[in-house]
C-alpha cells in the first residue's frame, strides 16, 4: 500500500493528460509487477525495481512534458496568426513594458548592482571629516588630518588619500587638458590593482617628490599610440618632465565617476606630495579624499566604533586657536560602492517603480485583450472540454498561449531596450554615475528571461482560468454571440479600474518632477546667462612659476578680450557662478556680529576686469572692482547680500572691514566697498551661501603663484557680447592662442549651456518619468477603448433594441460613457490614495514642491479623465451608429 | 493511414521501440506482459520499468504501430496489438539490423571466432 501510494506520487510528474490516458494501466502494471518480484522475495530484485520504476519516471516523464508544451506552442502560434490584430497589440504591450524594464535594469545593473572594478570591492571604505554646523555634511581630508588617522587606525589594511586635479598634457601632436589625480604611494595596493606594464607609485617617489607617472590604458592608447617603449619615457606635464613608469590595466578606472567630491576618472596617476606646508595646515585644505581597505575579519561597525577615539587623538593635535572647532569633529565612514551610487540610488529606483508601472499596465492591456478573446473563444474551448480535454488541459494550453505571446514580447522587447538603452544613457550624461560599466551583460538577459517567464502568469492565469472553470456548459447553452457572463464583465471593469489607478499614481510621480523643474527653471541664479560665454584655461607651473606671471596672464587675456568688437565686458575669476568651490573662514571688524567660527565659512571668489558686469550680477550698494584696485592700494572686497545681511543686519556695510582667518589672524584688513546679489554657488536647488569677492590683483605674489593647490592657475574668462556665442568663443580662443600657442582650452562655452548642464539630473529624470507615464497613459487608453469596443460589439443587439424603442443617440452615447466614467472614478480614486502613499518617496528628488502636491495630483486626474473620455468616445459614437433593424435581424 | 506510409521513415526504431514490436508479435497483449515479454525475450537484458514502457506505448500509439485491442477478460487493462503498419515496421526494422550486423561481420575482428 505504501509502494502503491509512493507510485501514484511517483507518476503525477507526468502531464495531467498523459496521467488520464495511462494512469490506471501503469498503476496495474506497476502493482503486477512489484506483486511477482515480491513474491520471488528476492531483496535485490526488489530494489532493482524500485530503481528502474524511478529511473524510468525520472526520465519519461520530462520528455512527455516537452512533447506537450511542442505541440501547444505551435496550437498556440496558429491560433495567434489567425487573429494578427490581437497578437500584434498584445506583443506591442508587452514589447513595451518588458523593454522599459529591461533598459532601466540595464543602468540599474551597470550603476547600482556592478561591484566596482577592484579587488573585493566590498571592503573599501571612504573616511570624511564632520563638524555639525558647518556648511558641509561631510568634507574631505586635510593632509595633515590624513596623516594623523593613518597611523592611528588599526582596523585597515591600507589607507590611500587622493584628489582630482588638472594636467597640461604637451609635447604631443595636440596638447591637451586632461584630468589626472596625486594619490597616495598606497594607493594601488588599497585598491588591489597592480599595474599591467612598469610599476606603481612608490613611497621613495612619494617622499622624493619624484616627477613619476602612472597612465591609465586609455591614456596610453589615446595619446601615445600604445608605445610598448612608454616605461622611461619622458613626458610634459604643465610644461614640466615626468617620467612614465607604469601603466594601469584596460578596465582600471579611478576615482569611480559618481562620488561628490573627487569623483572623475583620472587619465594618469602622480605621487600625491604633500608639501611640508600642506603638512602642517591644520584646519585648511580639506580636498583629499580618503579610501581605506577594512582588514579581513573586521565588520564595518567594528570600524566605526574606532572612529570616536581617532577623532579625539586628531583633535589634540590641533592648535590651540582651533580647538572650539576640532572639539566637535569627527570621522564618518562610508562604504566606497554607497558613495559613488548614493545620489542617483533613489532616482534610479523611482525610475524602476515607473517602468514596473508600465509592464503592470501593459499585462492589465493582455489579460484584457486575452478575456475579450475568451469572449469569442469561449465556444472553441467548450467544445474543446466538452470532447474531452480537462479543464487541466485547457488551462495549460491558455497559458501556454500566454508564454508565446510574452517570448515573442520578450524579444521584441529586448531589441527595443537595447536602442533605449543607448538613447537614455546619451541623454542622462554625467548624471549617471559609473557609465562606464553599463553594458547588456547575461544579468540583463537574464532579467528580461525572468520577465517574459513571469508576466504570463499574471495577465494568463487568470482569464485562463475564468475560461476554463467559467461555465461551459452555459457556454454551449448560450446563444450564437456568446454573450459575456456578467461575471467577466466585472473582471474586465477591475483590470481597467487597476491600469487608470496605476496611470495615475506614475502620471503623478510625473507630474511632480515636472512641476520641481519648473520650480528650479524660475530659480534665479542670480546672473544673466544670456549673451556670455566662459573660456577656461590653466596656466601650468613649468611656465608660469611666479604669482607675476600668473597676475600678468590674468590682466592680459582680460584686456585682449575688452578690446574685441561687440564686448560689451570682460572679465576673468578663478571660479564662476554654479562652480564655485573655494571656501575660507573670515573675520569680521566689531563693527559687524561675531558669529561662531563653523558660521563664518563662506564662498570666495578672486576677480579681475569687469567680472560682476559680464556677468551681470546686480549691484545693491556701493562699487564693483576697478583697475585701480592693485597692490599697494587699500585692500578692498565686495560681499554678497546675505553676508551683508549675516553681519551687518542693520548697518551699512560700505567701510566696514573683513580679513581671513580665525582669532589672531595676521591677514590684512580688506575693506567692504560694495554689496552684490547673491548667486548660486552650485547647484539651481542647492541652498545659497554668503560669498565674498577680491580683486585678483591684490593677491599676494606668493599665493597666486602657488602650484601645490593651483587654484589661482585657473582663468575663467567670461564675455558679454552682443555677437554670437560660438564666434566669440572662436575669437577668445585666438587671443589665448596668441599669448601662449601651447596653452589648451579646458572648457568654451556659453553660460547658457552652463546653467543647463546643471539642470540636467533633474531634466532626466522628469523627462523619462514623464515618458514612462505618457506610454502608461496610452496603454490605460488602450485599455479602455478595447474593454469599451468589445462591450459595444456584444451589446449591439441590446442597444439596438433600446433605439427601436426610441432612445435617442444621446441617450445611447450616455449608456457607453457611463460605464467608462464609473470606472474612470474608481480608478482615480485608488490611485490618488496609492499616489499618496508612495510618493513619499521621492521627496529627496523634488525641488520646492510637497510629495503631495495638490497641483500634480489634480493635473494627473484631469490628463487622464480627458484622456479615458477620449477612448471612450470612438466606442460611444459606434454605438450610435447600430442599425436597430440589422441588430434584431440577427437575433 | 497505415496503407500508404513508408515504413522506413520511422527508421531506426529504439532497442526498447523495437523489442515491445517484438514482444507484440504473437498476438495482443497487456503492459506487464510486455514487459515480462521482453525481458524474457532478452534473456534479462533489456528491462523496461512501467514509466518507460508507457511512454513507448504512447508513441507507438500516435505513429500507429499498435492499437489498443478492448480490455483483458476479468479485468480494466486495455491490451494491445500491433497495425498492419507496426508489423511492417517491426519487419523493417529486424531487416535493417541484419544488413548492420552483416557489414559487421565481414570485418576480421568477428572472422576469428
Amino acid at each position: 500500500m505504501n509502494g502503491q501510494r509512493f507510485f501514484r506520487r511517483l507518476i503525477r510528474l507526468f502531464p495531467a493528460e498523459f496521467r488520464g490516458d495511462f494512469g490506471d494501466d501503469m498503476l496495474e502494471t506497476f502493482e503486477a509487477h512489484r506483486r511477482d518480484v515480491l513474491a520471488r522475495g528476492d531483496a535485490m530484485a526488489a530494489l532493482r525495481l524500485w530503481w528502474d520504476t524511478i529511473r524510468g519516471v525520472l526520465t519519461t516523464a520530462p520528455r512527455e512534458h516537452w512533447d506537450l508544451l511542442r505541440s501547444d506552442v505551435s496550437y498556440g502560434v496558429r491560433n495567434l496568426r489567425r487573429s494578427p490584430g490581437f497578437a500584434v497589440t498584445a506583443i506591442a504591450a508587452l514589447a513595451i513594458g518588458i523593454g522599459a524594464n529591461t533598459a532601466v535594469f540595464t543602468i540599474v545593473n551597470g550603476a547600482l548592482l556592478a561591484a566596482l572594478p577592484y579587488r573585493d570591492p566590498q571592503r573599501l571604505v571612504l573616511l570624511f571629516e564632520k563638524v555639525p554646523g558647518a556648511p558641509f555634511d561631510k568634507f574631505d581630508f586635510s593632509a595633515p588630518d590624513f596623516e594623523i588617522v593613518r597611523d592611528v587606525a588599526r582596523s585597515y589594511d591600507g589607507m590611500a588619500a587622493y584628489r582630482n586635479a588638472g594636467y597640461e598634457l604637451s609635447g604631443i601632436a595636440q596638447p591637451e587638458r586632461l584630468t589626472g589625480a596625486r594619490v597616495s604611494a598606497s594607493l594601488f595596493g588599497v585598491l588591489g590593482v597592480a599595474p599591467a606594464l612598469g610599476r606603481a607609485l612608490t613611497e621613495d617617489d612619494d617622499r622624493q617628490h619624484a616627477n613619476v607617472t602612472v597612465l591609465t590604458d586609455g591614456l596610453w592608447s589615446r595619446a601615445f599610440g600604445r608605445d610598448p617603449s612608454i616605461l622611461g619615457r619622458t613626458i610634459t606635464l604643465d610644461r614640466q618632465p615626468y617620467t612614465v613608469v607604469g601603466v594601469m590595466p584596460p578596465p582600471f578606472q579611478f576615482p569611480p565617476h559618481g562620488a561628490e567630491s573627487n569623483g572623475t576618472p583620472a587619465a594618469l596617476f602622480v605621487p600625491i606630495a604633500f608639501s611640508p606646508f600642506e603638512r602642517e595646515n591644520f584646519g585648511g585644505m580639506y580636498n583629499n579624499t580618503v579610501v581605506a581597505r577594512l582588514k579581513s575579519g573586521v565588520a564595518m561597525e567594528q570600524a566605526r566604533a574606532e572612529l570616536p577615539g581617532i577623532g579625539r587623538v586628531l583633535a589634540e593635535r590641533y592648535p590651540a586657536y582651533l580647538h572650539e572647532m576640532a572639539s566637535k569633529l569627527s570621522i564618518p565612514l562610508v562604504p566606497f560602492n554607497d558613495e559613488v551610487v548614493g545620489r542617483t540610488r533613489r532616482m534610479l529606483l523611482v525610475l524602476m517603480g515607473a517602468v514596473g508601472i508600465v509592464l503592470l499596465i501593459g499585462c492589465a492591456d493582455v489579460a484584457n485583450l486575452m478575456l475579450t478573446r475568451a469572449g469569442t473563444r469561449h465556444r472553441e474551448l467548450a467544445i474543446r472540454t466538452a470532447v474531452g480535454a480537462s479543464p487541466a488541459r485547457v488551462v495549460r494550453q491558455l497559458v501556454t498561449e500566454g508564454f508565446v505571446l510574452a517570448t515573442m514580447g520578450g524579444a521584441v522587447g529586448l531589441l527595443l531596450a537595447y536602442w533605449s538603452t543607448r538613447a537614455l544613457l546619451s541623454f542622462a550624461g554625467d548624471a549617471l554615475p559609473r557609465t562606464e560599466s553599463i553594458a547588456f551583460d547575461w544579468r540583463v538577459v537574464v532579467f528580461t528571461a525572468a520577465l517574459s517567464l513571469v508576466t504570463p502568469l499574471v495577465f494568463g492565469l487568470v482569464p485562463a482560468l475564468r475560461s476554463a472553470l467559467g461555465s461551459t456548459f452555459d457556454a454551449l447553452k448560450e446563444g450564437a454571440r456568446g454573450t459575456p457572463g456578467r461575471a467577466r464583465h466585472r473582471l474586465l471593469g477591475s483590470l481597467v479600474v487597476a491600469q487608470f489607478a496605476l496611470a495615475l499614481m506614475l502620471s503623478v510621480a510625473a507630474g511632480l518632477l515636472l512641476r520641481s523643474f519648473v520650480h528650479l527653471l524660475d530659480t534665479e541664479p542670480g546672473f544673466r546667462p544670456a549673451h556670455v560665454v566662459r573660456v577656461t584655461t590653466t596656466l601650468p607651473a613649468g611656465r608660469y612659476a611666479t604669482g607675476a606671471q600668473v597676475k600678468a596672464f590674468y590682466q592680459e587675456t582680460v584686456d585682449a578680450a575688452r578690446r574685441l568688437p561687440g564686448v560689451a565686458a570682460a572679465g576673468a575669476g578663478n571660479d564662476l557662478p554654479l562652480e564655485v568651490l573655494e571656501r575660507r573662514t573670515y573675520t569680521a571688524d566689531p563693527s559687524g556680529r561675531q558669529l561662531g567660527e563653523l558660521n563664518r565659512v563662506i564662498a570666495c571668489t578672486w576677480t579681475a576686469g569687469s567680472y560682476f558686469e559680464a556677468l551681470g550680477i546686480p549691484l545693491a550698494r556701493g562699487r564693483f572692482f576697478s583697475d585701480a584696485d592693485v597692490r599697494g592700494a587699500q585692500p578692498v572686497i565686495i560681499i554678497n547680500e546675505l553676508l551683508a545681511r549675516a553681519v551687518w543686519p542693520d548697518q551699512d556695510p560700505i567701510g566696514r572691514q573683513i580679513k581671513w582667518g580665525v582669532g589672531a589672524s595676521m591677514s590684512p584688513w580688506m575693506t567692504v566697498v560694495g554689496v552684490v546679489g547673491d548667486v548660486k554657488q552650485s547647484t539651481l536647488d542647492a541652498p545659497t551661501i554668503a560669498q565674498a569677492y577680491v580683486p585678483f590683483a591684490q593677491l599676494s605674489d606668493a599665493a597666486a603663484g602657488d602650484a601645490i593647490t593651483g587654484i589661482f592657475r585657473t582663468v575663467n574668462l567670461v564675455v558679454r557680447s552682443s555677437a554670437e556665442a560660438s564666434a566669440v568663443i572662436a575669437t577668445v580662443r585666438g587671443e589665448i592662442q596668441r599669448l601662449d600657442p601651447a596653452l589648451p582650452i579646458s572648457k568654451a562655452q556659453a553660460l547658457t549651456d552652463l546653467l543647463g548642464e546643471s539642470l540636467k539630473p533633474q531634466r532626466f529624470s522628469m523627462t523619462v518619468v514623464g515618458l514612462f507615464a505618457l506610454v502608461a497613459l496610452g496603454l490605460a487608453a488602450i485599455g479602455v477603448y478595447g474593454v469599451l469596443a468589445n462591450a459595444v460589439a456584444q451589446q449591439r443587439h441590446e442597444i439596438g433594441v433600446r433605439m427601436a424603442l426610441g432612445a435617442t443617440r444621446t441617450a445611447v452615447i450616455w449608456h457607453v460613457l457611463r460605464r467608462a466614467l464609473v470606472l474612470m472614478a474608481a480608478g482615480v480614486g485608488i490611485g490618488i490614495a496609492g499616489a499618496f502613499a508612495v510618493t513619499r518617496v521621492m521627496s529627496g528628488l523634488l525641488f520646492e514642491v510637497q510629495p503631495t502636491d495638490a497641483a500634480a495630483f489634480a493635473g494627473a486626474a484631469a490628463t487622464l479623465a480627458l484622456l479615458a473620455l477620449a477612448a471612450s468616445l470612438v466606442p460611444a459614437w459606434r454605438a450610435t451608429r447600430v442599425d436597430p433593424l440589422v441588430a434584431l435581424r440577427t437575433e | 493511414m497505415t496503407s500508404k506510409r513508408d515504413p522506413q521513415s520511422l527508421l531506426p526504431l529504439t532497442p526498447a521501440m523495437f523489442h515491445v514490436l517484438v514482444a507484440l508479435a504473437d498476438g495482443q497483449t497487456h503492459g506487464y506482459a510486455i514487459m515480462k515479454e521482453v525481458q524474457e525475450l532478452t534473456g534479462g537484458a533489456a528491462r523496461l520499468s512501467t514509466g518507460t514502457l508507457y511512454g513507448i506505448i504512447k508513441r507507438l500509439l500516435g505513429d500507429g504501430l499498435i492499437r489498443e485491442s478492448g480490455a483483458d477478460e476479468g479485468s480494466r487493462r486495455r491490451s494491445y496489438e500491433l497495425t498492419a503498419f507496426g508489423r511492417d515496421v517491426a519487419r523493417a526494422e529486424a531487416a535493417r539490423l541484419e544488413q548492420t550486423l552483416a557489414i559487421a561481420k565481414r570485418k576480421p575482428l568477428f572472422r576469428r571466432s
